[in-house]
C-alpha cells in the first residue's frame, strides 16, 4: 500500500501504477489517478513533471519484424520436435571453424592484394585506429583507382587518387573524427550518439549516417562537400578568423557546400548533377503534354528534392509538352525555361526561376 | 475536503497473479516434456528476449543464433532445470549470459559491434530522437542532449529492464549481476540529473520547443 501524498517527482516517475496511466496503459475505466489528480491539486506541478518525464524518456522501440520472429520460432520448434542430434554444420564449434577459415582466407587474400599490387581494382582495406604512433591510422591512395576503406564502425570511405585518410586516436569513444585531404565519398553508419566528424583544414563536415562526396585538396582553392543522401552539418573549425555560430549549414540531398579558403566564406550551392532521388516513374517518367508548369516544376522539386522558387500566378497558364527523361537537372531546368521565356539561378542551394510568360 | 483515496489499489492485482501462476504451470508443464508448453512459452518470450538482445548486440542474425540455441538447450536440459517461480527475469538473465559468453567465444576475430565486458547497450529515449531529428539548435537543448549523451550504458540497461521490461529491483541486481543498492543508486543519480537538466531546458527552450508525440 502507498501513500502517493508524499510522493516526490523520480517517485511518480518511478511508479508502475503512475505510469501505465501517463502512457495508457491502463483499462480505460480505472478512474483512479484522474480522480486523484483532482482531488490534490497542491500536487499539481509535482504530477505534470513527472508526466512530462516519463513521457520523454521511454525507450525507443526497436520493432522487430513479426514474420522473421515466427520464422525463428518455427525453427526452434522443428529443431526441437525433430528430437535428431544437430549436424555437425550446425553446430557452434564448426560455425566457429567455418568463420575461422574464411577470415583468414579473407585476410590473406587482402593482404596479398596489397602487397602485390596497390593499383587495380577496389581494394577492401580495413582501417581501425591503433596505438598511438601507428602508422596504420593514416591511409593514402597512390594507386591510379579509388580505393575503398572500411572503418571500425562500419562506414566505408572511397579514396581518391592522391588523397589522405587519417583516423583521430579516439575514433568511436564519442565520436567518430576523421581527416581528410583530396578527395573521398563517404558512406557513414548510422549512429546518432556518435557523429561522425571529417575535418578538412577549416572546414568541418558532421554527419549522423548517410552518404556524401568531399573534395579538399591541398592547392585548391576551394572545399567542396557535396551530399547524397540523409542530412550533413558543415562548419567552420574554430581556427578561422570571425567563426560565428550562424556559419554553420545543413545540407539536404544534390545540396553541397563550397568553402572559398582566400576570404573563408562557406556558401550553400546545388551539386553539378543532381541525382534523382525518388523514382521519376512515379512522374510519368517527366513525358508530358500540355502539362502546366507549376506540375512540372513540383515534379522536379519531388525527384530532385531541390527546393524551386517561382511565381505561380505568372505560370500559371503555361503549358510545356515535351520529354525530359534523360537530361541532367540543369539542362531540364534549361529547356523550360526557354520555353516560357524565364531563367534561372541557384541561389543558396534552392533554384530560383524568374521572369516567364507564354504566349 | 473530502477524504478521497490516497492509497492505491494494491498492485498485485488479480490478473497479474493468475497469469504468474498460468506460467508456473506451463514451466512445470514444459519440463514434464509437454511441447505445447514449450511452444507457449517460445511464443510469448520470444519477440521480449530478442528485444533485449538486440539493444546488447548490433548483430542481429548473432542475437538470433543465440536465442535460437538458449531455447533447443532449454529443451535439452529440461529435466534438470529447477522450479521457477518468476520466468522472465530468470529467462533475460539466461540469455544475458550467453550473448556475452557467446561473444568472448568468437571475439578473436570480430573487429567491431560485438559484445564484451563493456558491451554496447542500445536503449535511446523518444526526447534523444526527438533533439536528434530537429538538429536542435537551442543551447539549452544542445546541454539537454549532451548530459542525456552522458548516461552510461549501465544506467541505460537499468532504465531499460526496471520500465521497459518493468522488473523489480532484484529482479534487475539479479539480472546485471550488480547488488540492489547499485540499481537503486544507478536509477537515482540517472534521474536527479536527467531532471535537473530537464527542467533548465523547458525553461530555457519554451518558445520554439513543440511537444513530441
Amino acid at each position: 500500500m502507498k501513500n502517493y501524498d508524499t510522493y516526490q517527482v523520480e517517485d511518480f516517475f518511478q511508479d508502475i501504477y503512475f505510469r501505465k496511466w501517463v502512457l495508457e496503459k491502463l483499462p480505460p475505466d480505472d478512474p483512479f489517478w484522474s480522480d486523484w489528480q483532482e482531488s490534490h491539486p497542491q500536487h499539481r506541478a509535482t504530477l505534470e513533471e513527472a508526466k512530462a518525464l516519463i513521457l520523454a524518456f521511454q525507450c525507443e522501440e526497436m520493432p522487430a519484424d513479426p514474420e522473421e520472429v515466427s520464422t525463428a520460432i518455427t525453427a526452434i520448434l522443428s529443431e526441437v520436435r525433430s528430437g535428431k542430434p544437430v549436424a555437425f554444420y550446425q553446430t557452434s564449434w564448426f560455425r566457429l571453424c567455418a568463420s575461422i577459415v574464411l577470415v583468414l582466407g579473407v585476410f590473406f587474400w587482402v593482404s596479398n592484394k596489397l602487397v602485390t599490387k596497390q593499383e587495380g581494382t577496389l581494394t577492401e582495406i580495413v582501417l581501425t585506429p591503433a596505438k598511438k604512433g601507428n602508422p596504420s591510422k593514416e591511409r593514402t591512395n597512390r594507386s591510379t583507382q579509388p580505393q575503398k576503406l572500411v572503418l571500425r564502425d562500419g562506414s566505408t570511405v572511397r579514396l581518391d587518387t592522391g588523397s589522405t585518410l587519417r583516423i583521430s586516436d579516439e575514433f568511436g569513444e564519442d565520436k567518430r573524427e576523421v581527416f581528410l585531404t583530396g578527395g573521398a565519398e563517404f558512406d557513414v553508419v548510422k549512429n546518432p550518439r556518435k557523429p561522425f566528424l571529417v575535418h578538412t583544414g577549416e572546414l568541418v563536415t558532421k554527419v549522423l549516417g548517410t552518404r556524401f562526396r568531399i573534395k579538399a585538396y591541398g592547392g585548391a582553392a576551394d572545399v567542396q562537400v557535396a551530399v547524397k543522401t540523409g542530412k550533413v552539418t558543415v562548419f567552420k573549425s574554430k581556427k578561422t578568423p570571425n567563426n560565428t555560430l550562424s556559419e554553420e549549414i545543413i545540407l539536404t540531398p544534390n545540396q553541397q557546400a563550397v568553402y572559398r579558403k582566400s576570404d573563408h566564406t562557406l556558401i550553400k550551392t546545388i551539386v553539378q548533377d543532381p541525382i534523382q532521388i525518388q523514382k521519376p516513374v512515379k512522374f510519368r517518367n517527366f513525358e508530358y503534354s500540355e502539362a502546366p508548369i507549376p506540375q512540372v516544376l513540383t515534379d522536379l522539386e519531388e525527384v530532385y528534392g531541390v527546393r524551386i522558387f517561382f511565381d505561380e500566378q505568372l505560370m500559371e497558364e503555361c503549358n510545356l509538352t515535351a520529354k525530359l527523361t534523360n537530361e541532367s537537372l540543369f539542362v531540364k531546368l534549361t529547356m523550360i525555361c526557354e520555353t516560357i521565356q524565364a531563367s534561372y539561378e541557384v541561389i543558396d542551394g534552392q533554384i530560383v526561376i524568374s521572369g516567364g510568360r507564354c504566349n | 475536503m473530502p477524504k478521497s483515496r490516497s492509497v492505491a489499489p494494491s498492485l498485485s492485482d488479480p490478473t497479474l497473479q493468475i497469469q504468474k501462476q498460468q506460467e508456473c504451470l506451463l514451466w512445470q508443464s514444459f519440463r514434464e516434456g509437454d511441447s505445447y508448453a514449450f511452444e507457449q512459452l517460445v511464443k510469448q518470450y520470444y519477440p521480449l528476449l530478442l528485444n533485449y538482445g538486440n539493444r546488447l548486440s548490433k548483430d542481429r542474425e548473432f542475437v538470433k543464433d543465440c536465442l535460437h540455441d538458449l531455447f533447443v538447450e532449454l529443451w535439452n536440459r529440461k529435466e534438470k532445470l529447477d522450479t521457477i517461480e518468476n520466468l522472465k527475469p530468470y529467462l533475460l538473465l539466461s540469455f544475458r549470459r550467453k550473448l556475452l559468453r557467446e561473444t568472448k567465444k568468437i571475439k578473436w576475430f570480430r573487429e567491431a559491434n560485438e559484445v564484451t565486458d563493456d558491451y554496447a547497450l542500445e536503449v535511446q529515449f523518444t526526447i534523444e530522437s526527438y533533439l536528434i531529428s530537429k538538429e536542435v539548435q537551442h543551447e539549452s537543448l544542445k546541454r539537454l542532449k549532451s548530459n542525456i549523451e552522458k548516461l552510461t550504458k549501465r544506467q541505460r540497461e537499468v532504465i531499460y529492464l526496471r520500465f521497459y521490461q518493468e522488473l523489480d529491483y532484484d529482479e534487475i541486481a539479479g539480472i546485471m549481476e550488480i547488488n540492489y543498492h547499485s540499481v537503486v543508486n544507478l536509477i537515482y543519480e540517472a534521474l536527479r540529473m536527467l531532471r535537473k537538466n530537464w527542467f533548465l531546458a523547458l525553461l530555457g527552450a519554451m518558445l520554439n520547443f513543440a511537444p513530441f508525440s
